[in-house]
């Protein structure tokens, strides 16, 4: 069986921060990294940037770029959108489709959840996150949470 | 080589991040400056507090909105570039 693993959010203890990328980091499979800040935290420990398409940064669309082999997007704005359109047709070369076409293609789903959200964009991170799982569950998958 | 960076990190992208790219890659284009400068995207530069998106000019952290793109491209990056 294929795997995927999703990181989503920076933990909610900084103090976490280290366990929670090592462990992600072990794990076999696709990664994908969700996240501004949480990006930053593995550029640090991976001492490597985030490279970005910006041809994947249209208005409207939602960029991603690679740290290494890991595919990389900002977080909340692209799950929110992908909730959206999980049972539809949707066209724009974008995060939201690369995320949706890996997680059709694994049979595995793994998601590290960090529990830290940002005031300052004033989204509702839990919701949007709750809304994924259920997308994820309906489309036939079993996601394994790990919280942090 | 001028290095101008854009952040598209969540609120930088609700604040316009992705017009003011479009502004700078027209702008960068019909000038002729594709050997000047490096347009590049980040998804977070961790100043989450301004009220526009931010942007770097080489090391040097500002802040632009989608009205204000052009004008300081012209101000802050142009002048970089000499």
């Amino acid at each position: 069986m294929s795997g995927l693993v999703i990181f989503f959010g920076p933990p909610e203890n900084r103090s976490d921060d280290d366990e929670a990328v090592s462990s992600f980091i072990k794990e076999d499979g696709g990664k994908i990294i969700l996240g501004g800040t949480t990006s930053l935290i593995f550029e640090r420990r991976l001492k490597d940037k985030t490279r970005i398409d910006l041809k994947t940064s249209g208005c409207g669309m939602h960029p991603y770029g690679f740290l290494g082999n890991i595919i990389v997007a900002e977080g909340t704005l692209t799950i929110k959108k992908l909730n959206e359109i999980f049972f539809s047709e949707y066209t724009a070369n974008d995060a939201v489709k690369l995320l949706k076409n890996e997680i059709m293609r694994h049979d595995r789903i793994k998601i590290y959840h960090g529990r830290a959200f940002n005031p300052v964009n004033g989204i509702d991170k839990n919701t949007v996150f709750t809304e994924f799982v259920k997308c994820l569950r309906e489309s036939g998958k079993s996601p394994e949470i790990v919280n942090f | 080589m001028v290095e101008l960076t854009v952040c598209i990190g969540t609120s930088c992208h609700l604040r316009g991040a992705t017009k003011v790219i479009k502004t700078f890659q027209h702008l960068i284009t019909s000038n002729k400056l594709e050997k000047n400068i490096s347009l590049k995207g980040a998804f977070c530069m961790g100043q989450c507090s301004g009220k526009k998106v931010r942007v770097s000019v080489n090391s040097n952290v500002f802040e632009t909105s989608p009205e204000e793109a052009e004008g300081f491209f012209l101000k802050e990056v142009l002048n970089t570039a000499g």
